[in-house]
């Protein structure tokens, strides 16, 4: 075998032997992390918060009727289609402002089954959270609800989440109003006993 | 030496685009369950357009489904789809929010490119769901995206249907929690599929319909 043809096929060998080492380490997609801000009750949980700037963190609604310049929504009243919810979806911040995630909001004070507020969190890198809130917020604003469901970091926990809305002041920037979502959540006791 | 590597590693890409085992399932795990289904579709309405240039443009209205994207660093392998939903006879049967993130788990050589999606339904006078999949893009990417972008027109005319959902549970469903009404304490199982006949590089999908089969469970309560 000739020279040229032996360097050739050594060649074929470490190009291909290297794209395969390449495209098993190498990272297709790499998330932006944020720092996840938790601080721990003193009587066990880990709490945080969540923080909704309005109106600019909100994407989409689907009540037109409702809809500031520059939102997404449908072009008419879904009331015809016999959907009687409200659906916003909106970009979630933690403490430091950033930007960490997507939340949606449905709420209908007209199903016939029943009437329901719940909030889906997604955040690209940690996971996911379902709540369900109480329908009639306490006399101080406070919406109370728990959590449904988790996955990946949010798998298996159980707990709490609030909704509070809060009016920004006047002067700081173009922010209206604020809303916190405070999520106070614990290991299910299941796996907590299987840690003892 | 060069040459060799430069054959070397165009083989490789080769065996990876061309690897019959993978990205070839179109036959929904959940065919052969004996229960009730509910099927719902939707369409695709992938437009390039990220959400934030058309907020600074105008106010924006669409009529059956919206797709944005962000610019934000920790956004920005995500897509959220706000969409009605029909059912079999075409009729409205709820409304779906769609949040799409890819995965770092995609992996090329085993034939995953992968993302994380989280569907919040409402279907009237049933109640609210969760739909948590992992769903799996690479027959997509391979059998459309590439072709289209490989093509002297620019675009993918055929017949292409995928079962999305690959997990995460171990059958390759995706986990359904209830929220309120009739599926509230409901927890089933579902599974995502694609259908595509038209796409252009330049915009993404022109013909392309989704579709969501939800397993109801058989001690679900009656809706009528």
């Amino acid at each position: 075998m000739s020279g040229i043809i032996k360097t050739f096929l050594i060649g074929l060998g470490l190009g291909s032997v290297g794209a395969a080492v390449l495209a098993s380490y190498i990272p297709f997609v790499n998330l932006q992390r944020e720092p996840s801000l938790i601080s721990v009750q003193p009587n066990g949980g880990a709490v945080e918060t969540f923080f909704i700037n309005l109106p600019d963190d909100r994407i989409a609604v689907t009540a037109p009727e409702t809809m500031p310049k520059g939102v997404l929504s449908f072009l008419e009243s879904l009331d015809q289609h016999n959907i009687h919810v409200q659906a916003e979806v909106f970009k979630v911040r933690n403490q430091n402002n950033k930007v960490i995630g997507i939340g949606s909001r449905l709420s209908s004070s007209k199903e016939s089954t029943s009437q329901f507020v719940e909030w889906t969190v997604h955040f690209p890198a940690r996971g996911t959270m379902y709540a369900k809130m109480h329908l009639n917020p306490e006399p101080n604003g406070l919406r109370r609800g728990r959590l449904v469901a988790g996955t990946r970091d949010f798998k298996g926990l159980s707990g709490s989440i609030t909704e509070e809305v809060f009016a920004s002041p006047p002067q700081k920037n173009t922010t209206a109003f604020q809303i916190h979502l405070k999520a106070v959540l614990t290991q299910a006791l299941g796996d907590l006993k299987s840690n003892m | 030496m060069l040459g060799g590597i430069f054959v070397g590693i165009i083989l490789f890409l080769q065996v990876i685009y061309f690897n019959p085992l993978t990205g070839r399932d179109s036959v929904s795990p959940l065919t052969l369950s004996t229960q009730q289904i509910l099927e719902l579709h939707f369409s695709i309405a992938w437009d390039d357009n990220p959400l934030v240039a058309i907020a600074e443009k105008n106010r924006e209205v669409v009529s059956t489904a919206a797709t944005a994207k962000f610019s934000e660093p920790t956004l920005r392998d995500t897509t959220v789809l706000l969409t009605i939903l029909k059912n079999t006879t075409n009729n409205v049967a709820g409304l779906g929010i769609k949040m799409l993130s890819k995965s770092e788990t995609t992996s090329l050589i085993k034939g995953e490119v992968l993302a994380n999606s989280i569907w919040h339904i409402y279907l009237p006078a049933r109640g609210t769901i969760m739909i948590d999949q992992i769903e799996n893009y690479w027959a997509y990417i391979r059998d459309i995206v590439i072709r289209a972008h490989l093509a002297s027109d620019k675009s993918w005319h055929g017949t292409f249907h995928r079962i999305t959902t690959t997990g995460p549970e171990p059958q390759g469903t995706a986990n359904v929690s209830g929220g309120n009404g009739l599926f509230e304490n409901f927890p089933t199982i579902a599974s995502e599929s694609l259908t595509v006949a038209h796409y252009l590089a330049g915009t993404g999908p022109v013909t392309a319909d989704g579709n969501l089969k939800i397993v109801i469970p058989n001690n679900f309560p009656a809706t009528n």
